[in-house]
């Protein structure tokens, strides 16, 4: 952005805006325009019919609105038990001291500087002993498992963030310790909790390499059965179909992001 | 009407002593301030006062009551944090009546009671506001606000004014100590600041170590420092170690009476309790600078043995550089072992 906006590097801004529209606009666009193409004939450069025709096959599937719905049932539920389960430790890990936290810190990032692939190969072998293999359940254990550092690490930072002087003056005007957390800490790391929900939400939602591995083939998601569409069908636009309506809910999470956190908040969660 | 008592309050950090066995004893209505310098102690002081802090030992009676084991939210004590400590996510009015809010109050009560806090210390038309949107001294006021509006019977204050500009601290200083007055509340407020202790204080607290050093008002502090401590840590003084023989101390070529025993001892003078006297013909102290403070010269005269007097007279005294004067001393404190043998006051 600072490159962009400096006239000396203009040949660098453009430099970086012809690397976007190759390897991001153009592929972007390609699929927008198979979505709505019926007909796509070499060598013409835009589709040969337009139309609306693979959006009611791909809508008419049952086995896309099972995904559909499969998909958002994991999200929630992730969503929600890494919120009862994460909230609670990066409170304790911001406000208490206790033996081996700083080990415990540690041990969250070097499992996460492990190569991702290799740790969910384990631990599916590990489900498999388990019988966790192809349920909802071991899909759901290893999504937990994917978003458990940003859940912990953001919040932690968020409610390392709030001033001890300000909860102590809660304290001091009447607040339970419990009045304090609810009207005041909260609320002050609110913003960055909100951003790592929505985040583990679209994570938990687009993950494929997890959901594959543990859940396939009984557990299909939306990513799986786009992957599945594009891997074993002729027919381009019913993968491309999928993108694009793939897309609008983290379009919408985005926006949403944007309006309730505001700005300055990822920041906000990253540093303190 | 409200007492606090202190009884034998100490406190331990693990290993290290933050507080000795301390007793202090603050009258209703009274405004006492705690100074001394950093790591002294003040804030552990107050927070065990205001209940952030549990006392390693003794008792913190309030009206007679010990609350030593009370937490913050059930004493009635009400704290000004440094760093004003508003809540950024409630509105000026959100944060004055949260306390009341607490207490159940209905939302008409709670207005009425928050316009008047308010009002009181000059915000009346800022309650809509959030603290982002005001300057530094207001925020301190809606932080002052928010404790009154409580009508705690004991108000803390810790260095509420530290990062304000002296100015503006000046002023919310007067303000608070009117305020005190027109509420007689009992007010603890912790300063390093001595002109700041000096001007509104009822009493003085001068503490060292953890320890307390001496209890007084601001005249005693100031003209009979107890302790060679107090003596240094509170406006400028003379301080000259020196030995005694037979009754008397002599110091860069002035006598000064000490009917002590022969020995070691250390002597106070305050600068302007020094008065140069013109001699004829380069006898005595010389003086070496002259600074100009307005109302007051500071001045540095070098005594033939090396010792240099501090000197304060007012701006019309004529003093030059480089000329000879006779210092002449009118009180001076004597202290061996850190206490006061021997004090002489002007007559
Ligand atoms: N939570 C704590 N844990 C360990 N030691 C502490 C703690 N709080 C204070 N201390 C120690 O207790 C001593 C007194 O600290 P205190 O904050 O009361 O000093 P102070 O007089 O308020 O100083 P300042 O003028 O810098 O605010 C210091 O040595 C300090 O390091
Ligand atoms: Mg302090």
């Amino acid at each position: 952005m600072i490159f962009l906006s400096s006239r000396r590097f203009d040949f660098f801004g453009y430099g970086i805006l012809l690397f976007l529209i190759f390897f991001i606009v153009l592929p972007v666009l390609t699929v927008f325009l198979w979505a709505f193409a019926e007909q796509w004939f070499y060598p013409a450069v835009l589709p040969t019919k337009w139309g609306f025709r693979f959006w009611s096959l791909v809508l008419a599937r049952p086995d896309v609105w099972s995904a559909f719905a499969t998909s958002i049932e994991l999200s929630l539920t992730v969503t929600a038990l890494s919120a009862v389960i994460c909230l609670p430790a990066a409170y304790a890990f911001a406000r208490m001291d206790f033996p081996g936290k700083s080990a415990f810190m540690m041990s969250f990032l070097m499992a996460n500087a492990f190569p991702r692939f290799a740790l969910i190969i384990s631990i599916a072998v590990l489900f498999l002993s388990l019988d966790l293999v192809g349920t909802f359940t071991g899909v759901v254990i290893i999504q937990l498992l994917n978003t458990l550092l940003l859940m912990i690490w953001l919040p932690t930072a968020a409610f390392k963030a709030v001033s001890r002087e300000m909860e102590e003056a809660a304290r001091d005007v009447g607040a339970t310790a419990w009045q304090v957390f609810r009207y005041v800490t909260l609320p002050q790391a609110f913003p960055t909790i909100a951003a790592a929900l929505l985040m583990t939400f679209v994570w938990t939602f687009y993950e494929t390499e997890g959901a594959w591995l543990v859940g396939a083939p009984r557990i299909r998601t939306m990513p799986l059965l786009m992957m599945q569409m594009i891997n074993n069908q002729l027919v381009v636009q019913y993968g491309a179909v999928l993108s694009v309506m793939l897309w609008v809910p983290s379009l919408v999470a985005i926006l949403m992001a944007r309006r309730v956190i505001g700005g300055d908040a990822f920041a906000k969660g990253l540093g303190g | 009407m409200s007492t606090l008592e202190l009884e034998n309050v100490s406190k331990q950090f693990g290993a290290v002593s933050a507080l000795e066995p301390l007793a202090l004893r603050i009258a209703d209505g009274e405004l006492v301030c705690l100074l001394g310098p950093s790591g002294s102690g003040k804030s552990t002081l107050l927070r065990i006062i205001g209940g952030f802090e549990m006392p390693t030992g003794g008792k913190v009676l309030i009206d007679g009551a010990d609350v030593a084991r009370t937490p913050p939210e059930k004493r009635p004590t009400a704290m000004v944090f440094q760093s004003h400590a508003l809540w950024g996510h409630m509105t000026v009015e959100g944060n004055v009546g949260f306390g009341l809010k607490l207490r159940g109050l209905k939302k008409p009560g709670i207005a009425a009671k928050v316009d008047a806090a308010l009002s009181l210390v000059g915000l009346t038309d800022y309650g809509k506001r959030h603290p982002a949107q005001l300057s530094g001294g207001q925020r301190q006021r809606v932080a002052i606000a928010r404790c009154l509006v409580l009508e705690p019977k004991i108000l803390l204050m810790d260095e509420p004014f530290a990062s304000l500009d002296q100015h503006l601290r000046d002023r919310l200083r007067e303000e608070v100590r009117q305020i005190q007055k027109k509420l007689g509340i009992t007010t603890v407020f912790v300063t390093h600041g001595q002109d700041e202790a000096l001007s509104i204080a009822d009493r003085i607290v001068v503490m060292s170590m953890g320890r307390i050093e001496q209890v007084g008002t601001p005249a005693e502090i100031y003209t009979h420092p107890e302790t060679p401590f107090v003596a240094g840590f509170i406006g400028d003084m003379n301080m000259m170690k020196t030995t005694i023989e037979s009754g008397a101390a002599m110091i860069g070529g002035v006598r000064l009476d000490a009917p002590v025993a022969d020995g070691e001892a250390l002597v106070a003078v305050r600068p302007e309790d020094v008065t140069l006297i013109p001699t004829p013909n380069g006898e005595g102290a010389r003086v070496r600078r002259i600074v100009n403070y307005g109302a007051v010269l500071k001045i540095e005269a070098e005594a033939a043995d090396g010792a240099v007097w501090r000197v304060q007279t007012l701006k019309d005294v004529p003093v030059t550089e480089g000329a000879f004067y006779r210092p002449t001393v009118s009180r001076h404190i004597v202290f061996r072992d850190d206490r006061v043998v021997h004090r002489v006051d002007p007559v």
